[in-house]
């Protein structure tokens, strides 16, 4: 059994995992606000939008990603304007289109606990002379903790296992952009069936646990004041 | 320092036109059945709302108006507000909640003695009973020492007993605070006790202002049929009225 073969690709999915739920908890947690809170133009396309990868085929997501982050894509292009290499087969890559893929994850139990706030302590906030950027992190951060908690857990798990929208977007290079789900995948390809299982055992007990985690948080939600 | 608010407002099922002013120091009651817009102009004056048109001071400063084009955001009005139900912060024990816009601990910790909810101060305000939680609600408030307090059906939750000692400390809190407070009730006796002032306010408009003034300047003397001149349509609330003024004079 090749020992580099596991614990590099489990290193780069976790870091990768990390990254994607660290820049999602707070992009996740602006879009969530503005759609829970403000008025939002074309509200129907926009949750529609955010919540398209997780119905589209991961490979559909990937090709458009390839696409769009390819030398003659227009996010692509601007990236090279800007820091002068690509961003198709790097880790930066990945994590990008890991973020695109993940975003409903981040999202939704993001917006169900911005909506569960009774509105009237926000207003008190409000008077009591918070502004909204106050009020967000002294009040809406606390009482979606659980919310925060479920978003975390599950952009970090759904990261750990994503394949088709990595393959697409970041090949399989050792060291950089092979994830332990492609790993496994071609452990099978070439018969290293001891490899597999080592890979998918971890896999699968990580994202057990973690689960675990969501449904006792669940359990135990923090419904607050209401009248 | 006085309160002066001149507010229109289209809402769903009538349109809101009411002009009020209060001095420093003294209770204006609102008073009327609920759905009246009562609750819509406190939120007007907090900033919560916005009006189709009007004008709102306090003292020198202009927190709104529609013909200029000026709204003054509610974080800058220097207002507290006691909702119906309190809108405490539940992540939050109550000496935190009591603190959270406070200028001066120390004044939070005096105050929290004073309405006997020192005891209380690592508690969080879902372990509390509701008259604790007005306590609280009405200590965070002042704890912010505000230009203008606002009150919106504070003691509509509570029970008989408590609700008589709440108003019994607000009425005294009154005296040494030398601030417009705004005051909300659907109920005609706690108007009655609490209020300098009393504004009926029935489907958006005032009416018969001067009917409630007379009943407390007279202390209910001298209050004849005659006077009792609204129009038709108001008559069962009039009647109501005339009522609560005898069980009040009891």
């Amino acid at each position: 059994m090749d020992t580099g073969s596991i614990p590099g690709p489990l290193w780069i999915s976790f870091k990768l995992a990390a990254a994607t739920t660290i820049v999602l908890l707070a992009a996740g947690s602006f879009l969530a606000y503005l759609l829970v809170y403000r008025k939002v133009p074309a509200r129907a396309v926009v949750e529609s939008l955010i919540s398209l990868p997780i119905v589209l085929p991961p490979t559909v997501l990937g090709f458009y990603l390839l696409i769009l982050m390819g030398p003659k894509g227009a996010f692509g292009r601007a990236w090279e304007g800007i820091f002068d290499s690509s961003l198709l087969f790097t880790f930066t890559g990945i994590v990008i289109a890991s973020v695109f893929s993940s975003l409903p994850f981040a999202v939704q139990p993001l917006k169900a606990a911005f909506a569960k706030i009774d509105r009237r302590i926000l207003e008190n906030a409000h008077v009591l002379g918070l502004s909204s950027l106050a009020t967000f992190f002294r009040v809406v951060v606390p009482n979606s903790a659980a919310g925060f908690a479920a978003a975390a857990i599950l952009v970090f798990l759904h990261t750990m296992g994503e394949f088709g929208v990595i393959l697409m977007v970041g090949g399989s290079i050792p060291g950089e952009t092979k994830v332990a789900s492609i790993a496994i995948f071609e452990a099978v390809e070439s018969l290293r069936y001891r490899d597999a299982w080592v890979l998918s055992l971890v896999l699968a007990l990580v994202s057990f646990s973690f689960l675990l985690v969501v449904n006792a948080l669940n359990k135990g939600e923090y419904d607050g004041i209401k009248s | 320092m006085a309160l002066r608010a001149e507010i229109r407002k289209k809402l769903n099922h009538f349109t809101l036109d009411v002009s009020l002013a209060c001095a420093g120091g003294r209770i204006l009651s609102l008073v009327g059945p609920s759905g009246s817009g009562k609750t819509t102009i406190l939120r007007i004056i907090a900033g919560l709302d916005a009006p189709d048109k009007g004008t709102i001071t306090c003292g020198e400063e202009s927190w709104v108006n529609t013909g200029t084009g000026t709204f003054l955001p509610t974080q800058k009005r220097r207002l507290a507000m006691v909702f119906q139900d309190f809108a405490l912060f539940p992540h939050l024990s109550v000496f935190k909640n009591v603190c959270f816009a406070a200028r001066d601990r120390s004044l939070a910790e005096t105050l929290m003695k004073r309405f006997g909810i020192w005891h209380l101060k690592d508690t969080r305000p879902q372990s509390i009973s509701g008259g604790e939680r007005q306590r609280t609600a009405i200590c965070q408030a002042l704890a912010r020492e505000p230009r203008v307090l606002l009150m919106d059906e504070p003691f509509s939750a509570l029970d008989p007993v408590t609700r008589r000692k709440l108003r019994m400390a607000v009425a005294e809190m009154k005296r040494e605070l030398e601030i417009p407070i705004i005051h909300v009730t659907h109920d005609i006796r706690e108007a009655l006790f609490l209020g300098d002032e009393i504004v009926p306010v029935v489907s958006g408009k005032i009416f018969h202002k001067w009917l409630l003034q007379f009943m407390l300047t007279t202390r209910g003397e001298g209050l004849c049929p005659s006077d009792l001149t609204a129009r038709e349509d108001q008559e069962d609330i009039e009647l109501e009225i005339y009522d609560m003024r005898k069980e009040y004079k009891r």
